[in-house]
C-alpha cells in the first residue's frame, strides 16, 4: 500500500516538478549500497539467521522484506526519522557504535550520504524504474600476459529505456583470489598468473562471470600437427593453443585398451584381448574395439552400475525387492539403448507398486517433496536448486519460489510401497508462509492445481530446447571418461560456474540430442577422440594442467571396480553376504550389502550424490588397506588363486611376471623392469624363496597406483 | 478522510507545486490512556505526545533525550509514568515522570540496548525487558534487584506479571515464551511453539481458571498459553502479523493490531476472527484499550493514531463487526 502511494505520489506530482524523480530510490539506490558494503552477504546479515537480530535477504533477493527489516521491524528502531544521523543503519556501518561487521564506510562516503538522504526524505519504499538487465564487461578477455590492469564495468538497463553506470555499486570477486587481485574501489582486476580466471560480478541479485584468459607460457606453440578426430579435438586444441599449453602425445596402445575397457565395461581386458589388439594393424581398430565393447553385456552391467549411482539407487535398505526390480528395469533400459530422455520421463511419471514397477522406486530414493526437488534438479538439471530453499540462490537465478514450486509438484506423490498421486498435497513456501504454487523452475507457474504437475515438468525438462537436461548428462558422461567435468562439480552448473569449454559442452549436448539421447553414441564420440586417447604423462609446460585436457587425467578406480579387478587378477572370486560366490561388486543392487572391503575401498553410500574424486578415491584408509590390509595380502597365496595355479603348472618365474603384468596392467614388462625382476629372482636361493618373491611382486603390482587407477 | 484520500488530495493541490520530499513522521510505537481516562499518551522517536480523548487532538508534546520510545506505562497508583526505550545498541533505560506534571524524576536502568517493555509489580517496583536479552527488576529509587533474568538467547520484546505477583512471563525474538519466578529470577520453563520472533504478550483479565496469556509472532499466529502449567492451549493464524495485543474486558476476545494496518478482533475461545478493520495506513505498532472497554486506540506508521469504538457488552460476538466504527 505504502509503495503504491509512493508511486502514485511520484506519478501525480512528477509532472509538476522534478523533485519526485530525484528522490532516493530504495530498490535502485539503497539496495546496491547494502550489497556493495556486504551487509546482505552470507557472512553478515544475509545469512539465514541474520546477525544481531537483523536479517536481510541474501544479496537483496527480497527487497520488500529488506525494507521492512530496515524501516519497520522492532518498532522501526533502525531508522530514526526524527534524527536521521542517529539511525542505527548509519551508526553501525560507520562504526560510530560497536558493530560486529566493523567499519564499512565513513561519514563522507557516498553510501553514507545516500542513506542519510533517503532517511531524511522519509525512508520510503520509493522506486522510479525497474531493472531489466545488467551488462558486465568485459564478458571475456584474452590478454597476452599477467600483471595487466583490466577495468571492469557494469551498466544497468531499465525497462523505461534508461541506463546507468553501476560499477561503483557492483561487487567483483575472483574465483581464485591468489590468481586475480581485485580493487573494488576502482573496479580494476589484475591477474597475477596465466590461465583461465573467473571473476564473479554482482549488482543487486544480477550475477555473471567475467572470464580472463592468459597464456600459461610465453613460448609460441604450434598445435597444427595434432590429430583431430572429431569436434571434441577441435575445441580442446583451440583452447590449448590459446593457452599455449603443450600437448602430451597419444597414450600407448596398452594404456589405451586398459583405459577403454575400464571406462566402458568396468573390467580389465583379458590378456588374449590385449594381445590381439596390440597385434592388430587395422587403422580402424580403435573404433572397432569401441563398437565391440559398447555391444557387450559387460557394458550393460557397468553402465547400469553407473546410472544406479547417479540415481542413488538403493537408499532404502529394508526393501530389497524394490531395489532389485528397480535395478532390473534400469539394466533393461541400458541393454535396449533407451534414450535418456525416455528414462527420465519414465522415472518422473512413475506410479505403482515398487515391487513390480521399477521406476516407481525413483520416489523412494529420498524423503519428502523438497528433497525430491533437490534430487531431480541435481540429477536432471545438474543444478543445485537446494541453495534456494532458505533464500534465493546467491550465485544462480533460482528463487525460493522456484525451489518450493518444484517441491510442490512432488508434494502430491505418496511414496510408500505403492507410489500414487494423491488428491492434494502442499509444501509451505517460507517466504510467503503459504502453500507454494507449483512451478516449473525459472519458467512459469502451473495454474491447474488438479493436474499432476509432473507431466508439465517432464515435457519441459526433456524438450530439445531445455537448457539443462542434455548438458547435465553429457557433462557427467564426459567426466566419467575424462576425469573432470567440463563443468565441475557436475551437479553445480550455473552461469557463475561456467564450463571450461562452453562451445564443446553445447556441441556435445546437441550431438547427444541428435542421436536420440542415447548414451552409446556420445560415449563413442568421446572415446574416439584424440583427446581421450592422450597419455597421462606430462610434458614440461603442461604438468600443472588439470582442466584443459593437454594430457589425460589419471583417475582412481571406483571401489566396486577395484574390488572386481583385484579379484580378477588374484583369480579369487569375492563372496558377498547372501550372494552367489563370485558375484561381481558392480552388480550388487544394494550398495549397503555388507562388505568391509568395499567400505574400505570407499564405495558411495548414495545418500547424497556420488560425484567427485573424493567419493571414489577412498582416501588414506583405502591406500593403507591396499598396502597392509587383508584384501590383497590374505588372498595372494591362496591355493585356488592365480599365482598358486601358475606355481602348480611349473610356470617359469619370468613367464609368471609377464602374465601378471599383462593381466593387471595390460602390458608386458619393459626391458628395465624385466631386468630388475630377473636380477631379483637370481638372488633367490630356492624355489620357495622365488615363490615368496613372486608373491611380493604380485602384492606390489596390486598395491601400485598404476593398477589402482586408469 | 482516510490516508489514501489525503494523499490524493495533497497531490492534486501539489500541482502548484507539491513538495513530495517532505519527510514522514516517526511511527507511534506505544499508547497508553492517562489515569483519568481523558487523554492518550503516544510515544515515538519524537518523544511523548498528549492527545485529547476522544477527539485525538494533539495537546502537548514532551521531548526526550532517548532516541527510541518502546513503551509507556503508568504505575498502578497512577502517580508515575514510565517511558521505556533508549538509544539502540547503546543504552536502555526507563525515564520516570511524575504524573500529571510530567516532571522528570529519574532515569533508571543500565541495559546495553533499548528497553522494550516494562511492567509494574507495585507502585514502587517495576521490571524492564530489554533488547540486550536481559530482564531486570527496579525500585523507583533506582536500585536494581540482585539478580537479572537471563535465559533469552535474543532480544526480549515483552513481559507481563501474573496476578499472583510471583510469576513473570516473557517473550522474545528467540521465538520462546519463558516463565520465571519473579522473586528469585529462576527460569521455570521455556515454551517453544512459535516459529517466528514474538512481538507481543498480553495477560487475559481474570475470568476464572488458570491464568492465560496470548502472544503474537512473525509466524502470523496468536497463541494462547497457560503459563503456570506450560500448556499451549490453542492458536490461530492470521492473514497478517500482529504487532500488539490487548484483551477486551470480557476476557473472551482479544484485539490485535497488525502490520497491514488492520485491527483484528479474535474470539479467543473459538480461535476465529470476528472482524477485520482497516485502521492505519502502514504498520499498526500499538494499541490501547480505553478503561471503559468501549474503545481502542491504534497507532503506527507516520504518526497515525486512530480510535475504534467497540460494541456494547451485551452484544453477541457475531454482532461485534457491525458495531466497530472508525472515528
Amino acid at each position: 500500500m505504502k509503495q503504491t502511494i509512493a508511486l502514485l505520489t511520484a506519478l501525480t506530482c512528477g509532472v509538476a516538478q522534478s523533485s519526485a524523480s530525484d528522490r532516493i530510490d530504495f530498490l535502485n539506490d539503497v539496495m546496491p549500497v547494502l550489497t556493495k558494503m556486504g551487509c546482505n552477504a552470507g557472512a553478515c546479515h544475509g545469512s539465514a539467521a541474520g546477525r544481531g537480530n537483523f536479517n536481510l535477504s541474501l544479496y537483496g533477493g527480497n527487497p520488500q522484506a529488506d525494507y521492512e527489516a530496515i524501516v519497520r521491524e522492532i518498532s522501526g528502531r533502525r531508522i530514526n526519522l526524527q534524527k536521521p544521523e542517529e539511525s542505527l543503519i548509519i551508526l553501525k556501518p560507520t562504526f560510530a557504535i560497536d558493530h560486529g561487521g566493523k567499519f564499512l564506510m565513513d561519514d563522507d562516503h557516498e553510501g553514507t550520504q545516500l542513506l542519510l538522504r533517503w532517511i531524511r526524505e522519509g525512508a520510503e519504499m520509493v522506486t522510479h524504474r525497474e531493472l531489466e538487465r545488467v551488462e558486465f564487461t568485459p564478458g571475456s578477455r584474452f590478454i597476452e600476459q599477467a600483471d595487466v590492469d583490466i577495468q571492469l564495468h557494469a551498466e544497468a538497463f531499465y525497462t523505461d529505456g534508461s541506463s546507468k553506470d553501476v560499477t561503483p555499486w557492483t561487487v567483483f570477486s575472483a574465483e581464485d583470489s591468489s590468481a586475480v587481485r581485485i580493487d573494488n574501489d576502482s573496479a580494476v582486476a589484475t591477474p597475477l598468473r596465466g590461465g583461465r580466471h573467473i571473476i564473479t560480478a554482482r549488482y543487486l541479485d544480477s550475477v555473471a562471470p567475467i572470464e580472463i584468459v592468459i597464456p600459461l607460457s610465453n613460448e609460441p606453440i604450434d598445435l597444427a600437427g595434432q590429430s583431430s578426430r572429431n569436434f571434441i579435438d577441435d575445441e580442446v586444441l583451440s583452447l590449448l593453443a590459446k593457452l599455449r599449453l603443450p600437448v602430451s602425445p597419444q597414450a600407448d596402445e596398452s594404456t589405451f585398451i586398459r583405459r577403454l575397457y575400464l571406462d566402458l565395461t568396468g573390467r580389465l581386458p583379458e590378456p588374449d584381448k590385449v594381445m590381439a589388439y596390440l597385434e592388430n594393424q587395422d587403422q580402424n581398430k580403435k573404433e572397432e574395439l569401441i563398437d565391440e565393447l559398447l555391444r557387450t553385456e559387460a557394458f550393460n552391467e557397468y553402465w547400469t552400475y553407473k546410472l544406479a549411482k547417479w540415481l542413488r539407487m538403493g537408499t532404502d535398505p529394508n526393501d530389497e525387492d524394490g531395489i532389485a526390480t528397480y535395478r532390473l528395469w534400469l539394466s533393461k533400459q541400458i541393454e535396449k539403448d533407451v534414450g535418456y530422455n525416455e528414462i527420465a520421463r519414465n522415472l518422473i511419471l512413475a506410479t505403482g507398486n515398487t515391487h513390480d514397477v521399477g521406476p516407481a522406486n525413483f520416489y523412494r530414493t529420498v524423503d519428502g517433496p523438497r528433497e525430491q526437488a533437490e534430487f531431480v534438479s541435481e540429477l536432471f538439471m545438474g543444478s543445485r536448486l537446494r541453495c534456494a530453499n532458505c533464500h534465493n540462490h546467491p550465485l544462480d537465478k533460482w528463487t525460493q519460489d522456484d525451489y518450493h514450486g518444484l517441491a510442490s509438484i512432488f508434494s502430491k506423490i505418496e511414496s510408500a510401497q505403492i507410489v500414487r498421486v494423491k488428491a492434494s498435497g502442499d509444501v509451505i513456501n517460507p517466504r510467503t508462509r503459504e502453500p507454494a504454487m507449483a512451478r516449473i523452475p525459472g519458467e512459469y507457474y502451473l495454474k491447474d492445481k488438479t493436474k499432476d504437475g509432473r507431466e508439465d515438468l517432464v515435457e519441459w525438462l526433456i524438450a530439445d530446447d531445455n537448457p539443462y537436461f542434455a548438458k547435465a548428462i553429457v557433462n557427467r558422461l564426459w567426466s566419467s571418461l575424462m576425469g573432470r567435468g567440463l563443468v565441475e562439480p557436475v551437479d553445480d552448473m550455473r552461469t557463475t560456474n561456467p564450463a571450461t569449454h562452453p562451445v564443446l559442452l553445447d556441441r556435445l549436448a546437441e550431438d547427444f540430442a541428435a542421436n536420440g539421447y542415447r548414451i552409446r553414441p556420445i560415449l563413442k564420440r568421446i572415446a574416439s577422440s584424440a583427446t581421450y586417447a592422450r597419455s597421462s604423462n606430462t610434458l614440461p609446460g603442461n604438468t600443472e594442467d588439470n582442466r584443459y585436457y593437454s594430457h589425460a587425467l589419471r583417475r582412481p578406480l571406483e571401489a566396486e571396480v577395484l574390488a572386481d579387478a583385484i579379484s580378477y587378477v588374484l583369480n579369487i572370486p569375492a563372496k558377498y553376504q547372501g550372494k552367489a560366490n563370485g558375484q561381481r561388486a558392480i552388480t550388487l543392487a544394494d550398495p549397503y550389502t555388507p562388505s568391509r572391503a568395499l567400505d574400505i575401498l570407499g564405495r558411495c553410500g548414495r545418500e547424497e550424490s556420488c560425484e567427485g574424486e573424493t567419493s571414489i578415491s577412498g582416501g588414506l584408509t583405502r591406500n593403507l588397506h591396499l598396502l597392509n590390509g587383508e584384501l590383497i595380502n590374505a588372498r595372494i597365496s591362496l591355493e585356488e588363486g592365480r599365482l598358486a595355479r601358475l606355481f602348480d603348472a611349473d610356470t617359469a618365474p619370468m613367464d609368471i611376471i609377464d602374465e601378471l603384468y599383462l593381466v593387471a596392467l595390460s602390458r608386458t614388462p619393459g626391458s628395465a623392469e624385466r631386468r630388475f625382476w630377473r636380477e631379483q629372482l637370481a638372488n633367490m636361493d630356492s624355489v620357495e624363496q622365488q615363490q615368496r618373491l613372486l608373491e611380493d611382486f604380485m602384492w606390489s603390482l596390486l598395491a601400485s597406483s598404476t593398477f589402482n587407477s586408469k | 478522510m482516510n490516508s489514501l484520500k489525503r494523499i490524493l488530495f495533497s497531490c492534486v493541490i501539489a500541482l502548484l507545486p507539491c513538495d513530495v520530499a517532505q519527510s514522514a513522521e516517526p511511527p507511534i510505537t506505544s499508547l497508553v490512556f492517562t489515569p483519568d481516562h481523558n487523554s492518550v499518551l503516544a510515544g515515538s522517536q519524537a518523544g511523548v505526545a498528549l492527545y485529547t480523548w476522544p477527539e485525538l487532538e494533539l495537546k502537548k508534546r514532551f521531548e526526550l533525550e532517548m532516541l527510541n520510545v518502546h513503551k509507556l506505562s503508568f504505575s498502578p497508583d497512577g502517580k508515575h509514568l514510565a517511558v521505556a526505550g533508549g538509544n539502540p545498541s547503546e543504552t536502555g533505560y526507563v525515564e520516570i515522570f511524575k504524573w500529571p506534571t510530567m516532571n522528570s524524576l529519574k532515569r533508571i536502568g543500565n541495559h546495553e540496548d533499548s528497553v522494550s517493555d516494562v511492567c509494574w509489580l507495585d507502585p514502587s517496583v517495576f521490571m524492564t525487558a530489554s533488547l540486550d536479552k536481559s530482564i531486570k527488576s527496579w525500585s523507583l529509587t533506582g536500585k536494581s534487584s540482585s539478580h537479572d533474568f537471563l535465559g533469552h538467547s535474543k532480544s526480549v520484546t515483552a513481559i507481563c506479571l501474573l496476578k499472583d505477583a510471583e510469576t513473570m512471563v516473557s517473550a522474545g525474538i528467540d521465538q520462546s515464551v519463558r516463565v520465571w519466578n519473579a522473586g528469585t529470577g529462576e527460569l521455570i520453563r521455556t515454551l517453544n511453539q512459535h516459529t517466528g520472533r514474538i512481538n507481543a504478550l498480553a495477560l487475559r483479565p481474570p475470568v476464572g481458571g488458570l491464568p492465560m496469556v496470548a502472544t503474537s509472532a512473525s509466524d502470523r499466529t496468536i497463541r494462547f498459553w497457560q503459563p503456570t502449567i506450560g500448556r499451549m492451549v490453542r492458536y490461530i493464524q492470521l492473514e497478517s502479523e500482529a504487532l500488539s495485543l490487548v484483551w477486551l474486558n470480557d476476557g473472551e476476545r482479544i484485539a490485535a493490531s497488525c502490520i497491514d494496518g488492520h485491527l483484528r478482533i479474535v474470539d479467543a475461545e473459538r480461535v476465529r476472527i470476528i472482524g477485520t478493520y482497516p485502521a492505519i495506513d502502514g504498520w499498526a505498532y500499538c494499541l490501547a484499550l480505553h478503561p471503559s472497554g468501549q474503545n481502542v486506540v491504534v497507532g503506527g506508521t507516520d504518526a497515525e493514531i486512530r480510535q475504534l469504538s467497540l460494541v456494547p457488552k451485551s452484544m453477541s460476538l457475531e454482532e461485534v463487526g457491525e458495531h466497530i466504527n472508525l472515528n
